[in-house]
């Protein structure tokens, strides 16, 4: 009777978790819709702008480190006030030797080679603060192509004297490979379009997601850098900022276009990957969130929400096995008959698709019509994500409690070399 | 029947999925979004695209004069000349390309664009959609501009004109009484002083003319602010700073901030609420506001100015120096008085309006 209690009792649980997370979407939706926006910076012309180091790690890319070096070279940006730093990690391909070409040829292009150490992208940035010149650092993947104008678009914010960090808008190039490819620029388009931009528009917590983005060098080194025990640095950074008093903030114009996984397997490393990182950083910054006195109660309430963001997939999927178990025992019906179907209606219509709503959304504002139809696909993607969403849980909770070192693996190109 | 049903259960679990099956084969928007990898910021694109195209589309050397047809970005008619003389309540119908200069009359409309190689003086009421000018643009009384105008020299712009979506020069734009505005950008930006102002004794001096470019000296002494950890100031309520006081270091307001009279502040200004300021504020740096801006008059900005809201510069603000280029961008609105100078860069989604 007590395990049917509390089964019934995680039911409503989880049933509310999702409701307030669907109301969250619904209100980014209709912030995005209907609601004030709040101007970027990228509109200020300043002729003063900060001295800028653009930092690309790199481990094995050879197929994309020409590529993005030559968007570089076309930053429309004071090349007296900005430089280049990829960092050759550990790379055992040709990426040394590109990189060295590049180096020989343009004296802003300043290489950074390891081979000692730890390896990783927390480890190769904290290397690459330490010879860092601006006072703005812009951070792209390797696979990226910036467009000139976005080294400016990014630094400019950095005029506002509050402004810790910044992230840009990441378009998936590789959209039409399949059908993989398809989905995720949905979910890319409706996290940019309408989440990021929505949090900015409230002032809630855009998170700096780690490339293309930016943020002061003297402010990260005085907090200690990046932690390489964390595999997502970017999301540490946002709530190390924040409960320093510093602010994060979207600019939904400057846009960067990236590669996406194109194979299901390497989607499934990257999603566990993203998943083991945050949930770290949500174990380790939930009760500092909480106790900030920096941050405003519609900050911290935004901040939970995106700590839990990756270990909701979780509670879902026990969830469903609860309702499977309290299903076959007979105690499915927790409330009177008429009540209980209209609530599990209304959690149904609105609950499982407020995210479409939010990602239909941003395929309006983005002016595409027909991938709108695939938004019912996204529910097999759902799916995937769930699982493996969990799987990251799983081992970042075994992270925490051995403290075990966490492997960095890249994900893989498709590009073919410049 | 079983396999009927069967059939019908499988075409009603692929009905919800069709339309999304059908794009994945057909992959009628399978493209990544666009984005222009050409694109560099620049305020005087509109004008700089214009010439460029024009140009590429007439012919080579010495266009002679007469009706030219070409493809801008559509098929259009040019019209060539020599010297633009527009007659009182005459329609431009082409688009026209002056090899020299153009005047025109009053109540003129131009349907189409204009680039003038030397001088451009426009009548009062006249109607224009876009003119480009390798000289200077003199505007006059009660003309509109539905798209822009733009001149490698000086523009002077007379009362009640609106100024359309853009206005830019690379030299002087000045701006009478009662314009209104969308973008503006010169160097600088001026907004001029009504004459029975100048001709006022008491106000016809050092308030309305810019101090030398040398910012003030920071406070060496000890009364200056103490600066809190990372060198930022940060009020939590509504927050003043006194008159003729000197702070040091970067303000963070979480509601409004107000800047008493003579107040010097060396650093950047940042408030969530609103900024108000009294008269001959300075400011080294640059100020930020998610509510409204209102520098009181002869405010001197050194810095941008950004507001959610709207800014209201009154007489005598200067923002920026002939050093460089600054900005003024407020999403709601701006207002400026007389005498206002901004080096470089001003823009609204709202209205900009000169009293």
């Amino acid at each position: 009777m007590a395990l049917v209690l509390m089964m019934k009792g995680y039911l409503l649980f989880t049933i509310g978790v999702v409701l307030v997370y669907s109301l969250r979407h619904f209100i980014f939706t209709l912030n995005r819709l209907f609601g004030p926006q709040r101007i970027y910076y990228h509109d200020l012309m300043d002729s003063d702008l900060k001295t800028v180091t653009v930092i690309i790690p790199m481990h094995n890319e050879e197929k994309v480190a020409g590529h993005i070096l030559d968007q570089l070279l076309q930053a429309d940006y004071d090349w007296n006030k900005l430089e280049i730093i990829p960092i050759n990690d550990f790379s055992s391909d040709g990426t040394q030797e590109i990189l060295d070409l590049y180096a020989s040829r343009y004296p802003q292009i300043k290489p950074l080679h390891r081979a000692e150490n730890l390896r990783g992208k927390p480890a190769a940035l904290n290397d690459a603060l330490q010879v860092a010149q601006g006072e703005v650092i812009v951070v792209f993947d390797a696979d990226y192509l910036p467009p000139p104008g976005i080294i400016c678009k990014i630094a400019v914010c950095f005029n506002d004297p509050e402004v810790g960090a910044v992230m840009g808008r990441v378009i998936p190039i590789n959209t039409g490979s399949n059908t993989l490819t398809r989905l995720l620029d949905l979910e890319r388009s409706g996290g940019y379009q309408v989440d990021q931009q929505a949090r900015y528009n409230l002032g809630l917590i855009p998170q700096y997601g780690g490339t293309v983005g930016g943020f002061r060098k003297d402010v990260v080194v005085d907090l200690g850098s990046f932690n390489t025990q964390v595999l997502a640095e970017d999301t540490e950074l946002t709530f190390r900022l924040l409960l320093h008093g510093w602010k994060v903030v979207y600019a939904n114009q400057a846009e960067c276009y990236e590669e996406s996984p194109e194979t299901w397997q390497m989607r499934s490393r990257q999603i566990k990957r993203w998943s083991r990182g945050h949930n770290r950083v949500f174990f380790n910054y939930l009760i500092p969130l909480l106790r900030s006195s920096c941050l405003s109660l519609r900050e911290k309430t935004d901040g939970v929400l995106l700590l839990m963001t990756y270990c909701v997939p979780l509670l879902l999927l026990l969830g469903f096995a609860d309702s499977v178990a309290l299903f076959f025992c007979g105690e499915i019906q927790i409330f009177s008959g008429i009540l209980f179907l209209l609530f599990m209606a209304a959690y149904t219509t609105f609950g499982n698709f407020a995210p479409f709503y939010q990602i239909g959304t941003a395929c309006l504002l983005d002016g595409s019509r027909q991938r709108v139809l695939l938004l019912n696909l996204l529910l097999f993607l759902f799916f995937f994500n769930t699982w493996y969403i969990s799987c990251g849980f799983m081992e970042a909770v075994v992270d925490s409690l051995t403290s075990r070192r966490v492997p960095w693996n890249k994900t893989e190109r498709y590009r073919c070399s410049a | 029947m079983i396999v009927l049903c069967c059939l019908l259960f499988l075409f009603l679990t692929v009905l919800p999925f069709w339309g999304g099956i059908r794009e994945l084969i057909q992959k009628k928007d399978a493209a990544p979004l666009h984005i222009d990898m050409n694109y560099t910021k620049n305020p005087r694109y509109f004008a700089v695209s214009f010439r460029k195209i024009l140009t590429a589309a007439l012919p080579q050397h010495e266009p002679a004069a007469g009706l030219f047809s070409c493809t801008l970005s559509k098929p259009e008619t040019v019209e060539i000349v020599e010297t633009a003389l527009i007659n009182q309540g005459q329609t431009q119908a082409h688009v026209l390309f002056a090899k020299t200069s153009l005047v025109s009359g009053k109540q003129a409309t131009f349907l189409k664009e204009i680039y003038v190689k030397e001088r451009a003086i426009i009548g009062e009421g006249n109607q224009l959609r876009s003119l480009a000018c390798d000289g200077d643009i003199r505007v006059l009384q009660g003309t509109s501009f539905t798209r822009w105008l733009d001149a490698t020299g000086n523009i002077k712009v007379a009362p009640l004109c609106n100024l359309g979506l853009s206005a830019t020069c690379t030299q002087q734009l000045s701006l009478a009484q009662h314009c209104r505005f969308k973008r503006l950008y010169g160097n600088p930006v001026t907004t001029a002083i009504p004459k029975k102002a100048v001709e006022t004794p008491e106000s016809s001096s050092l308030p309305f003319q810019e101090a030398a470019f040398t910012l003030p000296a920071k406070p060496a002494t000890a009364n200056q602010t103490r600066l809190q950890r990372d060198e930022r100031l940060t009020f939590g309520s509504d927050a003043a700073v006194a008159g003729n006081q000197s702070h040091l270091g970067n303000i963070i307001a979480l509601k409004t901030l107000f800047l008493g009279d003579g107040a010097i502040i060396h650093g950047d200004v940042k408030t969530h609420g609103s900024l108000k300021t009294g008269t001959q504020i300075t400011i080294t740096g640059n100020v930020f506001a998610e509510g409204d801006i209102h520098l009181g008059p002869e405010a001197r900005i050194y810095g941008t100015v950004f507001s959610q809201g709207r800014v209201v510069c009154e007489r005598g603000t200067i923002v920026g120096s002939s050093a460089g280029i600054k900005s003024i961008v407020a999403k709601k609105g701006i207002e400026f008085g007389a005498g206002i100078k901004v080096y470089g860069y001003v823009m609204t989604e709202g209205e900009g309006v000169v009293w």
